[in-house]
């Protein structure tokens, strides 16, 4: 195996070449892969989720065996073990499925809307915790807080050192999630986190003028409430050489939104890390779940050789041809062909993406959709797509 | 304070703040937005 | 006299404070149940216009999840008037999202508009086994099982829980109908259902069709 600085250096040249539709010597491989790490590694989920020395047995060890170039994931996905120092019980782990599922749920009641523009640190304090983890309205909560902080502390130490290892031993730049500046449209946390899918198509009919304050109120933010506005303060102009996109951005919730409604509650917001990306000649990898074929006008208005968009359900040859130009695609192999198809015939698709969608640069190729439980997914399907492709030639 | 408390703002979040002792003053309010953040999900 | 067809144009734009003020008239107008099963009739051609414009563009699922809701309470306002109107039933459908997946709202979506649409569901809720679906078909002898599911794994579950019925000798009684993100015609076929949709409205009228 190469050089593990050597590697780093090509890969990050690769995704910056790739973000700007210059053709390279082989295509860029992604692992959207998440919780299935644990799976193929032979961890219980229910083990590497709460124990981060196994969870980074889990990656190198998948490393080893699959060689990406990147990583959605370093495994932080699921911080269960913060969240469980709370007494949280609302995932369903199953180990035998290698799945981890949400109950459903709504923290923000219509009329929290108001506060959340007003103060949105108190609302998440006074409401959203209490109302999250009920053990905190009991006496204790204090220890609790601190246990949970204990739990963040060791997190923020695995994160640590997980970059560095998959750096220095691998030659693996910092993972996209976790690990790259993350700024999200307020819609997503309410979507993800607070007030759920039902809820929040409730609030887009029979309250559209107090979510959308909401969304200009909090704004493009991490999850800590850090503004990208706050952000730009600080940034320097040029992409950064030591990783591979600047800043991630993730669509998730725009899935249940038609087009005039993206018009109004997303596309803003989106379009703010896009002038960013323009003004400070940096680059933005947007994961953009569902099909969004009804979006590309607006991801045409994207600027170009400054954004990847990583899609999803969409077919990938046509949207070459509709956005291909203006943005650097990333995606393209089904997982349904990784956990039915034949070995041949998972190489012949990889093959196809390769030639027609990487022909003039401006392509990086990984798995369609997340590949997180045992049934998303073949091991030597995978292993002998990844082969192909960190050897084939263009 | 009580600690049914503790929820209350500024009041709770500033004695949260306080019990962050292990942690330079000037890092703890990042730490706390930081860790309620994460707690999102 | 409630006016029928301001109603189907209210729930075709999902004008919720229409459908609220039309429906609140009608009931305290101590309605009989025959007036009421037009009105019920009424929201469910209101609902078809919902389908229409998901199927431009103009609705996405957002607005679909709200017809679902605007339907639900539509119908809750109108069952007073309807209780011992000896409504008849037009078919009967046991419906659950399949084993290993617990996604719930296009099930949801689908049960409102199915009952609006003269059925009697047995929701058997998320995360079903094919032994549950087995055991409701056999104690209540439905015209159709509905399977839901948006994960891959959900297709696997599906053709288990065929399976299963073919296994129990229930399969012939019954019409088979899979929904959700990854269905199609090819996993239909392997699935060895009768039919596959994802689209709601949709898949009210192919049961609809096979009780006529």
């Amino acid at each position: 195996m190469k050089d593990a600085k050597l590697l780093y250096q090509e890969r990050v040249q690769l995704y910056k070449d790739a973000a700007a539709h210059r053709k390279t010597s082989r295509v860029l491989n992604l692992a959207n892969i998440w919780t299935w790490i644990v799976y193929d590694s032979g961890f219980k989920l229910s083990e590497a989720l709460f124990d981060s020395k196994i969870m980074g047995q889990a990656v190198t060890r998948f490393q080893e065996k699959y060689q990406f170039d990147f990583f959605m994931d370093f495994g932080f996905r699921n911080p269960l073990a913060i969240s469980g120092a709370l007494g949280h019980t609302d995932y369903i782990i199953d180990d035998e499925a290698a799945s981890l599922s949400i109950k459903d749920f709504s923290y923000v009641e219509p009329e929290d809307y108001d506060e959340i523009c007003e103060n949105y640190t108190k609302f998440l304090w006074t409401k959203f915790l209490p109302r999250k983890y009920r053990k905190l309205n009991e006496p204790g909560a204090k220890a609790l807080m601190l246990n949970a902080s204990g739990e963040f502390g060791k997190f923020a130490q695995y994160a640590t050192d997980i970059v560095q290892t998959m750096a220095t031993d691998y030659g693996v730049p910092p993972s996209l999630f976790t690990a790259t500046p993350l700024f999200e449209n307020f819609y997503e946390i309410l979507f993800n986190w607070l007030r759920g899918i039902k809820g929040l198509s409730l609030d887009l009919r029979q309250r559209p003028d107090k979510l959308k304050a909401a969304l200009d109120s909090v704004g493009m933010a991490d999850l800590s409430g850090n503004t990208l506005k706050a952000f730009k303060q600080t940034s320097r102009k040029g992409t950064d050489q030591d990783r591979g996109p600047d800043v991630l951005t993730a669509l998730l919730g725009h899935s249940i939104l038609s087009k005039k409604q993206f018009e109004v509650f997303y596309w803003p917001y989106l379009k703010e890390v896009f002038d960013y990306a323009e003004e400070y000649d940096k680059i933005v990898h947007v994961f953009a779940e569902s099909e969004n074929s009804r979006f590309y006008d607006f991801f045409k208005e994207a600027p170009k050789n400054h954004v990847v968009i990583h899609l999803e359900l969409d077919d990938m040859f046509k949207a070459k041809k509709e956005i291909g130009d203006t943005v650097c695609l990333c995606g393209g192999m089904p997982i349904d062909l990784l956990y039915n198809g034949t070995v041949q015939a998972n190489i012949d698709y990889a093959k196809r993406l390769i030639d027609e969608l990487a022909a003039d640069g401006g392509f990086i190729f990984s798995q369609n959709k997340m590949v997180s439980y045992a049934s998303d997914c073949k091991a030597e399907n995978l292993k002998a797509v990844n082969d192909f492709v960190r050897e084939y030639t263009l | 304070m009580s600690e049914q408390t503790l929820f209350a703002y500024p009041e709770g979040w500033n004695e949260m703040l306080a019990a962050l002792d292990f942690l330079p003053e000037e890092q703890r309010e990042g730490f706390l937005k930081a860790l309620v953040g994460i707690l999102l999900l | 006299m409630v006016n029928v067809q301001l109603l189907t144009q209210a729930i075709g734009e999902l004008d919720e404070s229409q459908v609220i003020a039309v429906l609140t008239e009608f009931v305290a107008a101590t309605p009989t149940a025959e007036e009421a099963l037009n009105v019920l009739n009424a929201c469910q051609q209101g609902m078809n216009v919902v389908g229409e414009r998901y199927e431009t563009g103009e609705y996405f699922v957002g607005d679909l999840i709200f017809a679902g809701e605007l339907l639900t309470r539509a119908v809750e306002m109108i069952k007073p008037v309807l209780q011992g109107a000896g409504t008849a039933t037009i078919g009967k459908i046991v419906l659950g999202t399949v084993q290993g997946d617990i996604h719930d709202i296009g099930k949801n979506i689908f049960k409102s508009l199915v009952e609006a649409g003269g059925f009697k569901v047995y929701d058997l809720g998320v995360d079903t086994s094919p032994e549950a679906f087995v055991a409701k078909a056999r104690e209540v002898g439905p015209d159709v099982v509905g399977m839901s599911g948006v994960l891959n794994l959900a297709t696997t579950s599906m053709k288990n829980t065929v399976d299963a019925l073919k296994a129990a000798g229930l399969r012939d009684g019954v019409k088979v109908l899979i929904g959700g993100n990854p269905v199609n015609s090819e996993i239909c076929k392997n699935v060895g259902a009768d039919a596959c949709t994802t689209n709601a409205a949709q898949g009210v009228k192919i049961c609809q069709g096979w009780v006529r």
